[in-house]
């Protein structure tokens, strides 16, 4: 039986009905329409579901939509602003650190809670953080150059 | 050295910006009022008759709107070049996991509780899962009605279970073993793997009122997707319209028909759309992975390290169907490796067994022949007490070298480059020996086939020219990741004098597109680039002739650049591509169109001179320091150098792309992926279990490019995408057997693998 869930998503108070059982990746894509979230594995393997909820990067096929509730969830699509590219993205595209795409908000999101935690990282630190994303096309190489890049110019 | 103003340049991927905003769709994202949710019953054996299959539980079930079997079709079989598989199982299942039936319901969870009341009788087979046995006579027979798929005549069928048996013979081996004065004999086994793409495949399927289905797929090759689902469904094909979005990741598990005739049986039944989704696990046990090998290698050589001769075998476990876009004549080849050996007979067997079924993954039946090539060569050279790259060099080809089995020319060989770079790296690079830690070297051939005269694998563009000037270029080449449309803008921007950002790209939909083979095969820009270049310069002499027109003087008086053309000695009188553009649309020329073909004759010629010559073969060089921790066995890779021949990069950032991931790719062959077969069940249908490299396993990788030019490519460009993963694995190997003495012939190399060999070793 549906019950109503109220939460913040990108700045914005949203409210839907949901299953109790439904996944906070599933109630964002389905029910909001956010398809930036991705589903790689359903099983919090593979990051590519990853949304920041209070800030924290966290797979969301693994979160229970109703565990939202109340809170912030920041999605890829609210990363820009104002038709502007967030520094992260804008290092992505300079460094050629994506391919298909379909890891990279995973991965942008999952970046940028680790910046603010831990803005000017090593190499081995930011391969730490980002052990969670899978990536079958860019080999790594030019991710871990973009977000260095960004924590290397302070420009968070 | 020409001086390009954008060709070979790494211009920033802006055509594909929208992944990393989250507005690039992906065929998982569409939705449409009303749409269901497929899901597909699979079989639970692996060899099994259906003697009845009851769906009227499943019917009643609220919120179900349609359940098919093969019952709902023609009952024709399909493939992507050989015809034996159904869209859903007739009469019997052959593998675990094979699709039986699906259903439509108004969400998931219905879908999945409806699955489970489909009532299928099975009366089980003896099933064969060891190829081996699979070759014997008496073995049971997965594809009793083999001789009558489509095509029927092929060079190498085989009988009973052999889909396929080849040999190439040149000279005289048993000669040539007996001059040898060392003979290396020794044998090799490959697992299976998936392609890995992180995005599962997806369609979502709507009939409209006239009765055309529209499917939008993830998918890179939409044309085949439309003519193989509409032939297997009897549909006419102006009635299926396939539309491929961002693609996230193909390595070649994309390119055949599979979701796409299931989804529209289900929104034909139903009347409403159906969006299908396979489950990680779905893709992990029922989709189409990399046949499994098992290869013996006998090499004579000088003691000079001159080869002399090699018998080869190869039996490729190719489980319940078969969908690649050859044989495995080709495979044969690449037994022999990038080396000159003047006798050599080589056999191979491709073999049904009731396993997970193969299909195309990236450098289809490549990597298993050159992990067994490459480390036979090392093996042969540490016997010798030669350096194992020197040995590389002395046999290695060059132009004018024949194919093996004394097959077409080599022409613009790029190996030796790649020889030479990889031995400075090394000369730069590794210090004295450090204790178990290794490095060790292998090489990769690939595109030893010019044109496939079977797909048409020709392409097209088209290329408009808007009345503000905007020009745009019609393509139907998806971008399942390799950035082909920044590759074309490139092109465009070069020969039109724009930049390449201005150029507007409109791709993969089989209504508004022309035909496009699809993406793969490391031979897009080669193939697509080509058409992409003539149609630029098609726009451009119709550009030139109107502004010669318009300012009344002869073409060779004028220049352009940046939109703008001008009389060159008198640079004011000049015309705007806009100007240009709405002053054709409004006289009798009308739109200005650029097309872009492979022109008949170009392409015959090209074909003729294919059969004998290949001028675009692919070849790179790798070395690789690892680490081994003799307690566990376990593996690091340390540093890695990869240099790869590629005609001439357009795009260096995106060889290097291709180069890095290619390599992180071939490190899950080597070291981690396996999907673990047991009596036909896969054994790890999870992203937990089924390892894929992380970014904690990568080494710092240094790319070297090389550019010997092809004739026949676009500004002499070769391919990339493939040759970058395949030495990867013996390169690996190799290093190991430098680093603690071990040799592992058997991929994965698990660290239990180095644990026991280290053991065995010292017992």
């Amino acid at each position: 039986m549906k019950v109503p869930l109220k939460f913040t998503v990108n700045g914005v108070l949203r409210e839907v009905m949901v299953e109790p059982y439904h996944t906070l990746l599933d109630v964002l894509r389905e029910e909001l329409g956010f398809t930036g979230a991705k589903k790689g594995c359903d099983s919090g393997h593979c990051g590519a579901c990853t949304v920041l909820l209070q800030g924290k990067a966290v797979n969301s096929c693994l979160v229970l939509a109703l565990d939202a509730r109340d809170k912030e969830i920041l999605t890829i699509e609210g990363l820009a602003q104002g038709g502007k590219l967030h520094p992260l993205q804008e290092a992505f595209l300079q460094h050629g650190a994506f391919q298909c795409g379909y890891c990279t908000p995973g991965i942008l999101l999952t970046a940028k809670a680790f910046l603010e935690e831990n803005p000017h990282p090593t190499e081995a630190e930011v391969k730490e953080a980002l052990v969670g994303n899978l990536c079958r096309c860019t080999g790594y190489v030019r991710v871990i150059q973009a977000i260095l890049s960004c924590s290397q110019r302070g420009l968070l | 050295m020409t001086e390009y103003t954008y060709l070979g340049k790494s211009l920033p991927r802006t055509h594909d910006q929208g992944r990393l905003t989250g507005e690039s769709l992906y065929a998982g994202d569409f939705r449409l009022p009303g749409m269901l949710w497929g899901k597909i019953l699979h079989s639970p054996y692996a060899h099994a008759r259906i003697l009845n299959i009851d769906i009227s539980q499943a019917q009643r079930l609220p919120g179900v709107k349609a359940v098919v079997t093969s019952a709902d079709t023609p009952g024709l079989t399909m493939g992507r070049w050989l015809q034996d598989r159904p869209v859903l199982a007739q009469e019997k299942v052959r593998y675990i996991g094979d699709p039986v039936a699906a259903i439509a319901a108004l969400d998931q969870e219905t879908a999945e509780e409806a699955l489970e009341l489909i009532r299928v009788e099975y009366e089980e087979l003896p099933a064969v899962f060891d190829p081996f046995l699979a070759m014997q006579p008496d073995s049971p027979l997965v594809h009793k009605d083999r001789d009558s798929y489509e095509p029927r005549t092929y060079r190498g069928r085989g009988k009973g279970n052999i889909i396929f048996e080849g040999i190439v013979r040149h000279g005289d081996v048993e000669k040539g073993l007996a001059q040898s004065d060392f003979v290396h004999q020794d044998s090799y086994s490959t697992q299976a793997v998936h392609q890995g793409f992180i995005e599962p495949h997806a369609v979502l399927v709507a009939i409209g009122s006239q009765g055309k289905a529209t499917i939008w797929s993830s998918t890179k090759a939409p044309f085949i997707i439309r003519r193989m689902t509409a032939n297997v469904l009897k549909l006419p094909m102006s009635k299926v319209r396939v539309i491929a979005p961002n693609v996230g990741g193909d390595f070649g598990g994309k390119g055949s028909a599979y979701l796409e005739p299931i989804a529209l049986l289900l929104a034909l039944k139903s009347g409403s759309p159906v969006k299908l989704v396979l489950s990680r696990q779905e893709e992990l046990t029922s989709t189409f992975v990399r046949e499994s090998a098992f290869i013996e290698l006998t090499l004579g050589a000088k003691k000079d390290g001159t080869f002399l001769a090699l018998k080869g075998k190869f039996v490729f476990d190719s489980g319940a169907y078969f969908d690649l876009t050859r044989a495995s004549d080709h495979a044969i080849i690449f037994l022999a490796g990038p080396y000159n050996i003047p006798n050599v007979e080589l056999r191979g067997y491709r073999v049904y067994t009731n396993n997970i079924p193969r299909g195309q993954v990236r450098a289809p039946t490549a990597p298993h022949p050159t992990f067994a090539i490459e480390s036979h060569v090392d093996s042969l050279a540490n016997k010798l007490g030669l350096d194992p790259l020197e040995v590389r060099m002395k046999n290695g080809v060059k132009d004018g070298d024949a194919m093996p089995g004394g097959g077409p020319i080599l022409k613009n060989v790029g190996l030796k480059p790649t020889l030479l770079a990889t031995a400075d790296y090394l000369k730069r690079e590794r210090g004295p020996r450090e204790k178990n830690k290794g490095w060790g070297v292998a090489c990769g051939e690939w595109g030893l086939r010019q044109v496939d005269p079977m797909e048409g694998a020709t392409s097209s563009a088209w290329i408009k020219i808007d009345e503000d000037g905007t020009v745009v270029l019609i393509t139907g080449v998806t971008d399942n990741g390799g950035g082909q449309y920044g590759i074309f803008a490139q092109i465009v921007a070069e020969i039109l004098k724009i930049p390449p950002d201005s150029v507007t790209v409109i791709a993969a939909d089989t209504d508004s597109t022309p035909f496009e083979v699809g993406t793969g095969g490391s031979r897009t820009t080669y193939r697509v680039g080509n058409s992409v270049r003539i149609a630029a310069e098609d726009a451009l002499q119709k550009l030139l002739s109107l502004a010669a027109e318009k300012l009344d003087v002869s073409i060779g008086d004028l220049a352009f650049h940046n939109g703008r053309f001008f009389i060159k000695r008198n640079p004011e009188r000049s015309l705007t591509l806009a100007t240009l553009a709405s002053a054709s649309l409004a006289s009798r020329r009308g739109l200005i169109i650029g097309v872009g073909e492979k022109l008949r004759e170009e392409m015959l010629t090209a074909q003729a001179k294919a059969e004998n010559e290949v001028d675009s073969a692919i070849y790179g060089t790798h070395a690789v320091q690892v680490e081994v921790d003799p307690e566990t066995g376990l593996v690091k890779v340390l540093k890695y150098f990869a240099a790869h021949d590629v005609g001439f990069a357009v795009n260096p950032a995106n060889v290097c792309g291709q180069i890095e991931g290619g390599v992180a790719f071939g490190m899950g062959y080597a070291l981690s992926e396996e999907v673990i077969l047991e009596q036909g069940k896969v054994q790890n249908p999870n992203f937990r279990d089924y390892k894929l490299p992380t970014i904690l396993n990568m080494p710092s990788i240094e790319s070297f490019i090389v550019e010997v030019p092809s004739s026949f490519g676009p500004y002499g460009a070769k391919g990339v995408g493939e040759p970058t993963t395949l030495p990867v694995a013996p390169a690996i190997a190799n290093a190991i057997y430098d680093a603690v003495g071990v040799r592992i012939r058997d991929l994965p190399i698990t660290p239990e693998k180095i644990f026991k060999a280290l053991h065995k070793s010292h017992s």
